[in-house]
Protein backbone atom coordinates (compact mmCIF):
# COMPACT_ATOMS: atom_id res chain seq x y z
CA UNK A 1 0.00 0.00 0.00
CA UNK A 2 2.48 2.46 0.84
CA UNK A 3 4.21 1.71 -2.82
CA UNK A 4 0.84 3.57 -4.40
CA UNK A 5 1.76 6.61 -4.68
CA UNK A 6 4.86 6.09 -6.94
CA UNK A 7 2.44 5.42 -9.74
CA UNK A 8 0.60 8.53 -8.34
CA UNK A 9 3.92 10.64 -8.98
CA UNK A 10 4.45 8.59 -12.24
CA UNK A 11 1.27 9.87 -13.29
CA UNK A 12 2.05 13.30 -12.29
CA UNK A 13 3.98 13.77 -15.73
CA UNK A 14 0.90 12.84 -17.38
CA UNK A 15 -1.59 15.51 -15.84
CA UNK A 16 1.04 17.90 -16.52
CA UNK A 17 0.91 17.32 -20.35
CA UNK A 18 -3.06 16.77 -19.77
CA UNK A 19 -3.29 20.10 -18.60
CA UNK A 20 -1.01 21.91 -22.00
CA UNK A 21 -2.80 19.19 -24.12
CA UNK A 22 -6.16 20.02 -23.10
CA UNK A 23 -5.80 23.68 -22.52
CA UNK A 24 -8.78 24.28 -24.61
CA UNK A 25 -11.21 21.96 -22.45
CA UNK A 26 -9.97 23.49 -19.19
CA UNK A 27 -10.26 27.08 -20.06
CA UNK A 28 -14.06 26.39 -21.54
CA UNK A 29 -14.29 24.69 -18.08
CA UNK A 30 -12.90 27.68 -16.25
CA UNK A 31 -14.82 30.33 -17.92
CA UNK A 32 -18.23 29.06 -16.40
CA UNK A 33 -17.05 29.37 -12.81
CA UNK A 34 -19.32 32.34 -11.24
CA UNK A 35 -16.02 34.39 -10.56
CA UNK A 36 -14.74 34.25 -14.50
CA UNK A 37 -15.57 37.71 -15.59
CA UNK A 38 -13.46 40.92 -15.71
CA UNK A 39 -14.63 43.29 -12.90
CA UNK A 40 -16.60 46.20 -14.34
CA UNK A 41 -14.84 48.84 -12.35
CA UNK A 42 -11.68 47.58 -13.62
CA UNK A 43 -12.79 46.92 -17.65
CA UNK A 44 -16.24 48.74 -18.14
CA UNK A 45 -19.18 47.06 -19.21
CA UNK A 46 -21.20 48.90 -21.69
CA UNK A 47 -20.49 53.13 -21.98
CA UNK A 48 -23.62 54.69 -21.03
CA UNK A 49 -22.33 57.98 -21.19
CA UNK A 50 -18.86 60.19 -20.97
CA UNK A 51 -17.63 63.11 -19.85
CA UNK A 52 -14.49 64.55 -20.90
CA UNK A 53 -12.70 67.83 -19.52
CA UNK A 54 -9.70 69.58 -19.96
CA UNK A 55 -8.31 69.49 -16.68
CA UNK A 56 -6.20 66.54 -15.07
CA UNK A 57 -7.67 67.21 -11.93
CA UNK A 58 -11.07 68.11 -11.61
CA UNK A 59 -14.08 68.13 -8.79
CA UNK A 60 -17.42 67.63 -9.24
CA UNK A 61 -20.16 67.89 -6.74
CA UNK A 62 -22.68 67.20 -6.13
CA UNK A 63 -25.78 67.24 -8.80
CA UNK A 64 -23.43 67.87 -10.80
CA UNK A 65 -24.31 65.28 -14.27
CA UNK A 66 -28.44 64.82 -13.43
CA UNK A 67 -29.96 62.36 -16.15
CA UNK A 68 -26.87 60.83 -17.28
CA UNK A 69 -27.82 56.90 -16.38
CA UNK A 70 -31.06 55.79 -17.84
CA UNK A 71 -33.00 53.80 -15.87
CA UNK A 72 -33.35 49.98 -17.89
CA UNK A 73 -37.08 49.24 -17.03
CA UNK A 74 -38.69 52.59 -17.02
CA UNK A 75 -36.41 54.37 -19.22
CA UNK A 76 -36.44 57.13 -16.89
CA UNK A 77 -33.95 59.65 -16.27
CA UNK A 78 -31.70 58.87 -12.89
CA UNK A 79 -30.21 61.76 -11.30
CA UNK A 80 -26.89 60.43 -9.56
CA UNK A 81 -24.54 62.57 -7.05
CA UNK A 82 -21.40 62.82 -7.91
CA UNK A 83 -18.71 63.63 -4.89
CA UNK A 84 -15.08 63.18 -4.61
CA UNK A 85 -12.12 63.99 -6.15
CA UNK A 86 -11.46 62.92 -9.90
CA UNK A 87 -7.86 62.50 -10.06
CA UNK A 88 -5.29 59.65 -9.73
CA UNK A 89 -7.50 56.93 -8.81
CA UNK A 90 -9.87 55.59 -10.76
CA UNK A 91 -12.23 54.74 -8.74
CA UNK A 92 -15.05 57.47 -6.86
CA UNK A 93 -18.55 57.14 -5.12
CA UNK A 94 -21.42 57.88 -6.50
CA UNK A 95 -24.11 58.50 -4.58
CA UNK A 96 -27.21 56.78 -5.18
CA UNK A 97 -25.56 54.38 -7.80
CA UNK A 98 -26.96 50.42 -7.97
CA UNK A 99 -25.40 48.03 -7.46
CA UNK A 100 -24.58 47.40 -11.24
CA UNK A 101 -23.68 50.56 -12.22
CA UNK A 102 -20.02 51.82 -12.12
CA UNK A 103 -18.03 54.92 -12.85
CA UNK A 104 -14.31 55.24 -14.09
CA UNK A 105 -12.11 57.76 -14.93
CA UNK A 106 -9.20 57.84 -17.74
CA UNK A 107 -6.61 60.30 -17.67
CA UNK A 108 -4.83 60.94 -20.79
CA UNK A 109 -1.64 63.28 -21.07
CA UNK A 110 -3.62 66.16 -22.21
CA UNK A 111 -7.67 66.10 -20.68
CA UNK A 112 -9.09 63.79 -17.91
CA UNK A 113 -12.08 61.26 -19.58
CA UNK A 114 -14.90 59.84 -16.84
CA UNK A 115 -16.79 57.36 -18.59
CA UNK A 116 -19.86 55.46 -17.33
CA UNK A 117 -20.38 51.54 -17.23
CA UNK A 118 -23.35 49.73 -16.80
CA UNK A 119 -22.36 46.40 -16.65
CA UNK A 120 -22.97 44.14 -19.38
CA UNK B 1 32.89 17.67 -1.65
CA UNK B 2 29.68 17.19 -3.57
CA UNK B 3 28.00 13.77 -3.54
CA UNK B 4 28.02 11.84 -6.56
CA UNK B 5 25.02 9.54 -5.75
CA UNK B 6 22.57 10.37 -8.37
CA UNK B 7 25.38 10.17 -11.27
CA UNK B 8 23.95 7.77 -14.07
CA UNK B 9 27.68 6.93 -15.17
CA UNK B 10 25.89 5.25 -18.35
CA UNK B 11 25.24 7.30 -21.51
CA UNK B 12 22.99 4.59 -22.62
CA UNK B 13 20.64 4.73 -19.58
CA UNK B 14 20.77 8.51 -19.04
CA UNK B 15 19.69 8.24 -22.99
CA UNK B 16 17.00 6.19 -22.26
CA UNK B 17 15.72 8.44 -20.02
CA UNK B 18 15.82 11.49 -21.50
CA UNK B 19 13.78 9.83 -24.21
CA UNK B 20 10.77 10.45 -22.88
CA UNK B 21 11.94 14.18 -22.58
CA UNK B 22 12.75 14.75 -26.11
CA UNK B 23 9.27 13.57 -27.44
CA UNK B 24 7.97 15.62 -24.70
CA UNK B 25 9.50 18.78 -26.14
CA UNK B 26 8.45 17.61 -29.81
CA UNK B 27 5.26 17.46 -29.04
CA UNK B 28 4.60 20.39 -27.23
CA UNK B 29 6.93 22.63 -29.40
CA UNK B 30 6.02 21.11 -33.11
CA UNK B 31 2.44 23.23 -32.41
CA UNK B 32 2.46 26.21 -34.47
CA UNK B 33 5.63 25.54 -36.99
CA UNK B 34 5.49 27.49 -39.78
CA UNK B 35 7.72 26.33 -42.34
CA UNK B 36 9.81 29.18 -42.03
CA UNK B 37 13.39 28.14 -41.82
CA UNK B 38 13.70 30.28 -38.84
CA UNK B 39 11.01 29.12 -37.15
CA UNK B 40 12.21 25.42 -38.02
CA UNK B 41 15.61 26.33 -36.50
CA UNK B 42 14.83 28.18 -33.55
CA UNK B 43 12.44 24.88 -32.80
CA UNK B 44 15.09 22.32 -33.49
CA UNK B 45 17.53 24.49 -31.44
CA UNK B 46 15.33 24.54 -28.35
CA UNK B 47 14.49 20.87 -28.34
CA UNK B 48 18.23 20.07 -28.50
CA UNK B 49 19.13 22.34 -25.92
CA UNK B 50 16.02 21.12 -23.35
CA UNK B 51 17.01 17.59 -24.08
CA UNK B 52 20.72 18.03 -23.62
CA UNK B 53 19.98 19.48 -19.89
CA UNK B 54 17.47 17.00 -19.00
CA UNK B 55 20.66 14.38 -20.24
CA UNK B 56 23.34 15.90 -18.65
CA UNK B 57 20.84 16.25 -14.98
CA UNK B 58 20.96 12.65 -15.23
CA UNK B 59 24.62 11.94 -16.29
CA UNK B 60 26.01 13.80 -14.04
CA UNK B 61 23.82 13.32 -10.91
CA UNK B 62 23.33 17.15 -10.34
CA UNK B 63 20.07 19.00 -10.90
CA UNK B 64 20.54 22.76 -9.83
CA UNK B 65 23.42 23.70 -12.05
CA UNK B 66 21.70 22.50 -15.61
CA UNK B 67 17.98 23.13 -14.66
CA UNK B 68 19.95 26.77 -13.77
CA UNK B 69 20.75 27.48 -17.43
CA UNK B 70 17.61 26.42 -18.81
CA UNK B 71 15.89 28.64 -16.42
CA UNK B 72 18.14 31.50 -16.75
CA UNK B 73 18.33 31.20 -20.19
CA UNK B 74 14.90 30.82 -20.49
CA UNK B 75 14.00 34.02 -18.80
CA UNK B 76 15.82 35.96 -20.75
CA UNK B 77 14.20 34.72 -24.06
CA UNK B 78 10.71 34.58 -22.53
CA UNK B 79 11.27 38.67 -22.11
CA UNK B 80 12.69 39.07 -26.06
CA UNK B 81 9.31 36.95 -27.10
CA UNK B 82 7.03 38.24 -25.10
CA UNK B 83 8.37 41.96 -25.57
CA UNK B 84 8.50 41.33 -29.91
CA UNK B 85 4.70 40.01 -29.61
CA UNK B 86 3.47 43.20 -27.42
CA UNK B 87 5.60 45.22 -30.19
CA UNK B 88 3.79 43.19 -32.97
CA UNK B 89 0.52 43.57 -31.83
CA UNK B 90 0.33 47.09 -30.34
CA UNK B 91 3.26 48.70 -31.25
CA UNK B 92 5.20 49.09 -27.70
CA UNK B 93 5.98 47.56 -25.01
CA UNK B 94 4.06 50.31 -22.24
CA UNK B 95 0.55 49.99 -21.93
CA UNK B 96 -1.98 52.96 -22.03
CA UNK B 97 -5.00 53.71 -20.41
CA UNK B 98 -6.85 52.75 -23.70
CA UNK B 99 -5.08 48.67 -23.11
CA UNK B 100 -6.72 49.34 -19.75
CA UNK B 101 -10.18 50.55 -20.68
CA UNK B 102 -10.35 47.72 -23.41
CA UNK B 103 -8.75 44.39 -21.59
CA UNK B 104 -5.82 43.75 -23.51
CA UNK B 105 -3.30 43.27 -20.90
CA UNK B 106 -1.74 39.88 -20.92
CA UNK B 107 -2.09 38.08 -17.36
CA UNK B 108 0.75 36.97 -15.23
CA UNK B 109 1.00 34.12 -12.58
CA UNK B 110 1.93 36.91 -9.91
CA UNK B 111 -1.88 38.54 -9.86
CA UNK B 112 -3.66 35.67 -9.44
CA UNK B 113 -3.07 36.59 -5.13
CA UNK B 114 -4.25 39.51 -5.68
CA UNK B 115 -7.62 38.14 -7.20
CA UNK B 116 -8.68 35.99 -5.18
CA UNK B 117 -10.49 37.88 -2.30
CA UNK B 118 -12.32 39.82 -4.95
CA UNK B 119 -13.06 36.71 -6.77
CA UNK B 120 -14.60 35.08 -4.17
CA UNK B 121 -16.62 38.21 -2.21
CA UNK B 122 -17.70 40.57 -5.89
CA UNK B 123 -17.31 37.04 -7.94
CA UNK B 124 -15.29 38.54 -10.41
CA UNK B 125 -11.55 39.06 -11.53
CA UNK B 126 -9.88 42.86 -10.37
CA UNK B 127 -7.40 42.72 -13.60
CA UNK B 128 -7.85 44.51 -17.08
CA UNK B 129 -7.02 41.32 -19.61
CA UNK B 130 -9.34 38.96 -21.70
CA UNK B 131 -10.84 36.33 -19.67
CA UNK B 132 -10.56 33.45 -22.54
CA UNK B 133 -8.93 34.98 -26.15
CA UNK B 134 -5.47 36.50 -26.93
CA UNK B 135 -1.92 35.82 -25.42
CA UNK B 136 -1.94 34.84 -21.81
CA UNK B 137 -5.57 34.77 -20.99
CA UNK B 138 -7.07 34.71 -17.37
CA UNK B 139 -8.24 31.50 -17.85
CA UNK B 140 -5.28 29.79 -19.46
CA UNK B 141 -3.19 30.98 -16.84
CA UNK B 142 -4.97 30.42 -14.03
CA UNK B 143 -5.15 26.38 -15.20
CA UNK B 144 -1.99 26.64 -15.74
CA UNK B 145 -1.35 27.82 -12.25
CA UNK B 146 -3.69 25.78 -10.31
CA UNK B 147 -3.54 22.66 -12.19
CA UNK B 148 0.90 22.94 -11.78
CA UNK B 149 0.95 24.03 -8.28
CA UNK B 150 -1.17 20.97 -6.93
CA UNK B 151 1.41 19.00 -8.68
CA UNK B 152 4.90 20.65 -7.94
CA UNK B 153 3.81 22.63 -4.81
CA UNK B 154 6.30 25.84 -5.05
CA UNK B 155 8.27 23.61 -7.09
CA UNK B 156 6.42 26.29 -10.00
CA UNK B 157 9.06 28.89 -8.56
CA UNK B 158 11.76 26.95 -9.79
CA UNK B 159 10.97 25.45 -12.69
CA UNK B 160 7.70 26.82 -14.46
CA UNK B 161 8.49 30.84 -13.77
CA UNK B 162 9.21 32.74 -16.66
CA UNK B 163 11.06 35.46 -14.10
CA UNK B 164 12.72 33.91 -11.55
CA UNK B 165 15.56 33.23 -13.67
CA UNK B 166 16.47 36.80 -13.99
CA UNK B 167 17.25 36.75 -10.12
CA UNK B 168 18.82 33.42 -10.07
CA UNK B 169 20.39 34.51 -13.28
CA UNK B 170 22.31 37.67 -10.95
CA UNK B 171 22.31 35.72 -7.98
CA UNK B 172 24.67 33.37 -9.43
CA UNK B 173 27.37 35.74 -11.01
CA UNK B 174 29.82 36.29 -8.35
CA UNK B 175 31.53 33.67 -7.14
CA UNK B 176 31.48 34.30 -3.27
CA UNK B 177 29.05 36.85 -1.66
CA UNK B 178 30.14 39.97 -0.53
CA UNK B 179 26.84 39.53 2.03
CA UNK B 180 27.48 37.06 3.56
CA UNK B 181 24.98 36.14 6.01
CA UNK B 182 21.49 36.94 4.94
CA UNK B 183 18.62 36.76 7.98
CA UNK B 184 16.78 33.89 7.07
CA UNK B 185 13.75 35.22 9.16
CA UNK B 186 13.59 37.66 5.97
CA UNK B 187 11.74 34.78 4.08
CA UNK B 188 8.67 35.40 6.07
CA UNK B 189 8.23 38.75 4.40
CA UNK B 190 7.18 37.47 1.37
CA UNK B 191 4.11 35.96 2.98
CA UNK B 192 3.10 39.55 4.76
CA UNK B 193 3.65 40.57 0.94
CA UNK B 194 0.99 38.13 0.16
CA UNK B 195 -1.64 39.10 3.24
CA UNK B 196 -0.94 42.77 2.43
CA UNK B 197 -1.23 42.68 -1.30
CA UNK B 198 -4.08 40.44 -0.76
CA UNK B 199 -6.00 42.90 1.40
CA UNK B 200 -4.66 46.16 -0.63
CA UNK B 201 -5.98 45.24 -4.16
CA UNK B 202 -9.44 43.64 -2.30
CA UNK B 203 -9.49 47.50 -0.94
CA UNK B 204 -9.01 48.99 -4.15
CA UNK B 205 -10.42 46.61 -6.75
CA UNK B 206 -7.06 47.11 -8.29
CA UNK B 207 -4.39 44.67 -8.54
CA UNK B 208 -1.80 46.86 -6.52
CA UNK B 209 1.17 44.93 -6.94
CA UNK B 210 1.41 44.98 -10.82
CA UNK B 211 0.39 48.63 -10.40
CA UNK B 212 3.09 49.67 -8.06
CA UNK B 213 5.60 47.32 -7.38
CA UNK B 214 6.35 44.29 -9.70
CA UNK B 215 10.07 44.88 -11.11
CA UNK B 216 9.43 42.57 -13.63
CA UNK B 217 7.59 45.01 -15.92
CA UNK B 218 11.02 46.11 -17.07
CA UNK B 219 11.21 42.94 -18.50
CA UNK B 220 7.81 42.55 -20.31
CA UNK B 221 5.63 45.50 -20.63
CA UNK B 222 4.99 48.55 -18.36
CA UNK B 223 3.28 51.88 -17.79
CA UNK B 224 3.63 54.37 -20.87
CA UNK B 225 4.75 58.04 -19.00
CA UNK B 226 1.93 60.06 -19.25
CA UNK B 227 2.27 62.03 -15.80
CA UNK B 228 3.45 61.77 -12.63
CA UNK B 229 1.67 59.03 -11.41
CA UNK B 230 2.86 56.69 -13.95
CA UNK B 231 6.74 58.70 -13.78
CA UNK B 232 6.53 57.19 -10.33
CA UNK B 233 5.55 54.01 -10.83
CA UNK B 234 8.09 53.65 -13.78
CA UNK B 235 10.45 54.63 -11.29
CA UNK B 236 9.58 52.60 -8.36
CA UNK B 237 9.64 49.72 -10.85
CA UNK B 238 13.27 50.43 -11.70
CA UNK B 239 14.35 50.60 -7.84
CA UNK B 240 12.45 47.12 -7.19
CA UNK B 241 14.13 45.42 -10.44
CA UNK B 242 17.73 47.09 -9.30
CA UNK B 243 17.80 46.01 -5.67
CA UNK B 244 15.95 43.47 -5.36
CA UNK B 245 16.50 41.61 -8.96
CA UNK B 246 19.92 42.24 -9.36
CA UNK B 247 21.95 44.17 -6.61
CA UNK B 248 20.53 42.12 -3.90
CA UNK B 249 21.12 38.72 -5.51
CA UNK B 250 24.85 39.96 -6.67
CA UNK B 251 25.58 40.81 -3.41
CA UNK B 252 24.08 37.96 -1.39
CA UNK B 253 23.91 35.10 -4.13
CA UNK B 254 20.41 34.19 -2.69
CA UNK B 255 16.89 34.87 -5.10
CA UNK B 256 16.12 37.88 -2.98
CA UNK B 257 12.90 38.82 -4.96
CA UNK B 258 11.46 35.29 -5.27
CA UNK B 259 12.94 34.37 -1.50
CA UNK B 260 11.71 37.48 0.54
CA UNK B 261 9.37 39.76 -1.90
CA UNK B 262 7.45 37.85 -4.29
CA UNK B 263 3.63 37.74 -3.04
CA UNK B 264 3.32 34.24 -5.77
CA UNK B 265 6.17 32.54 -4.07
CA UNK B 266 4.20 33.03 -0.23
CA UNK B 267 0.87 31.73 -2.17
CA UNK B 268 2.94 28.58 -4.03
CA UNK B 269 4.71 27.80 -0.98
CA UNK B 270 0.81 26.74 0.34
CA UNK B 271 0.48 24.16 -2.49
CA UNK B 272 3.59 22.17 -0.80
CA UNK B 273 1.22 21.22 1.57
CA UNK B 274 -0.51 19.11 -1.04
CA UNK B 275 1.69 18.64 -4.09
CA UNK B 276 3.59 15.13 -3.50
CA UNK B 277 6.71 15.99 -4.16
CA UNK B 278 8.86 17.57 -1.32
CA UNK B 279 12.44 17.71 -0.60
CA UNK B 280 13.54 16.14 2.90
CA UNK B 281 16.44 15.60 4.94
CA UNK B 282 17.19 11.97 6.16
CA UNK B 283 18.46 12.68 9.40
CA UNK B 284 20.36 8.97 9.60
CA UNK B 285 22.87 10.17 7.21
CA UNK B 286 22.85 14.03 8.24
CA UNK B 287 26.19 15.21 9.77
CA UNK B 288 24.97 18.52 10.03
CA UNK B 289 27.48 20.59 8.08
CA UNK B 290 25.02 23.25 7.20
CA UNK B 291 25.84 22.97 3.78
CA UNK B 292 22.18 22.95 2.82
CA UNK B 293 21.22 25.76 4.75
CA UNK B 294 23.82 27.85 3.00
CA UNK B 295 23.31 26.97 -0.05
CA UNK B 296 19.68 27.25 -0.39
CA UNK B 297 18.87 30.41 -2.49
CA UNK B 298 15.38 30.82 -1.15
CA UNK B 299 16.43 30.99 2.88
CA UNK B 300 14.50 27.91 2.52
CA UNK B 301 15.88 25.61 5.40
CA UNK B 302 16.04 25.70 9.21
CA UNK B 303 18.66 25.85 11.54
CA UNK B 304 18.34 22.17 11.98
CA UNK B 305 18.48 21.96 8.36
CA UNK B 306 15.08 20.79 7.84
CA UNK B 307 12.96 22.09 4.48
CA UNK B 308 10.65 24.63 5.16
CA UNK B 309 7.30 25.05 3.37
CA UNK B 310 8.84 27.54 1.41
CA UNK B 311 11.04 25.49 -0.63
CA UNK B 312 11.09 25.71 -4.09
CA UNK B 313 12.46 22.27 -5.03
CA UNK B 314 15.11 23.97 -6.62
CA UNK B 315 17.48 20.62 -5.83
CA UNK B 316 20.49 23.04 -4.69
CA UNK B 317 20.79 21.43 -1.22
CA UNK B 318 20.23 17.87 -2.38
CA UNK B 319 23.24 18.36 -5.23
CA UNK B 320 25.33 19.96 -2.64
CA UNK B 321 24.92 17.92 0.33
CA UNK B 322 28.05 15.81 1.06
CA UNK B 323 26.21 12.50 2.41
CA UNK B 324 23.28 12.77 0.32
CA UNK B 325 20.96 13.18 3.46
CA UNK B 326 19.20 15.94 1.30
CA UNK B 327 16.56 14.37 -0.84
CA UNK B 328 13.49 14.72 -3.00
CA UNK B 329 11.34 12.63 -1.91
CA UNK B 330 7.89 11.59 -2.60
CA UNK B 331 5.44 11.66 0.48
CA UNK B 332 3.75 8.38 2.12
CA UNK B 333 7.02 6.17 0.46
CA UNK B 334 9.72 5.17 2.76
CA UNK B 335 12.34 7.36 3.93
CA UNK B 336 15.94 6.66 2.49
CA UNK B 337 14.93 3.96 0.08
CA UNK B 338 14.34 4.35 -3.89
CA UNK B 339 15.17 8.28 -3.65
CA UNK B 340 16.85 8.11 -7.39
CA UNK B 341 13.20 7.03 -8.53
CA UNK B 342 11.64 9.64 -6.55
CA UNK B 343 14.08 12.73 -8.01
CA UNK B 344 13.28 11.09 -11.45
CA UNK B 345 9.91 10.95 -11.18
CA UNK B 346 10.02 14.93 -10.02
CA UNK B 347 12.41 15.61 -12.53
CA UNK B 348 9.98 14.61 -15.33
CA UNK B 349 6.99 16.88 -14.54
CA UNK B 350 8.90 19.92 -13.53
CA UNK B 351 11.21 19.66 -16.84
CA UNK B 352 7.71 19.34 -18.70
CA UNK B 353 6.32 22.87 -17.20
CA UNK B 354 9.56 24.17 -18.34
CA UNK B 355 9.04 23.37 -21.40
CA UNK B 356 5.89 23.32 -22.16
CA UNK B 357 5.17 26.63 -20.56
CA UNK B 358 8.29 28.35 -21.74
CA UNK B 359 9.78 26.16 -24.11
CA UNK B 360 7.63 28.28 -27.27
CA UNK B 361 9.20 31.21 -26.50
CA UNK B 362 12.63 30.34 -26.18
CA UNK B 363 11.74 28.31 -30.19
CA UNK B 364 9.98 31.99 -31.13
CA UNK B 365 12.76 34.39 -29.68
CA UNK B 366 15.94 32.00 -31.15
CA UNK B 367 13.44 32.28 -34.33
CA UNK B 368 13.42 35.90 -34.18
CA UNK B 369 16.54 36.92 -33.84
CA UNK B 370 17.42 34.75 -36.70
CA UNK B 371 14.86 36.37 -38.63
CA UNK B 372 16.85 40.09 -37.52
CA UNK B 373 20.15 39.02 -37.79
CA UNK B 374 20.55 36.32 -40.76
CA UNK B 375 17.39 35.55 -42.66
Amino acid sequence: MKYITYPLAAFMTIAMLLIFINMGQWMQMMVQLPFMKVDPWIAGGEVVDSVITDSSRIYIHEAAHPGLFTNDESNEMVQYDIYGVVSDSLLMSVAGSKPDDVIKSCKTSDHQIIRFYRKR
Amino acid sequence: MKNNLYSSGSILRSSLLTLPMVLISLLMLSQGLTGHLADTIGFVVTVAFYSSLFFLMLYKGAIDKWRAIAFIVSAVLFSVSFMNNLINLRGSVTYSDEEIMTCEIPFCHIVTTMILIPAAIKQTIIFPGSIASGFASISSMLVIVIGSSIILGRGFCSWGCFYGGWDDGFSRVTRKPIIKRVNAAYRWFAFAMFIVMALWSAATLMPEYCSWLCPFKLVTERDAIVDTETLLKNVVMLITFGTLVVALPLLTKKRIQCATFCPMGAFESLFNKISLFHVVNNESKCIKCGKCQKSCPLLAISKDNKPLINCAKCGRCVDECPTGAMQMHIKGTPLGKHFTVARLLFLYPAYSLMITLIGSSVANAISLILKTFIF
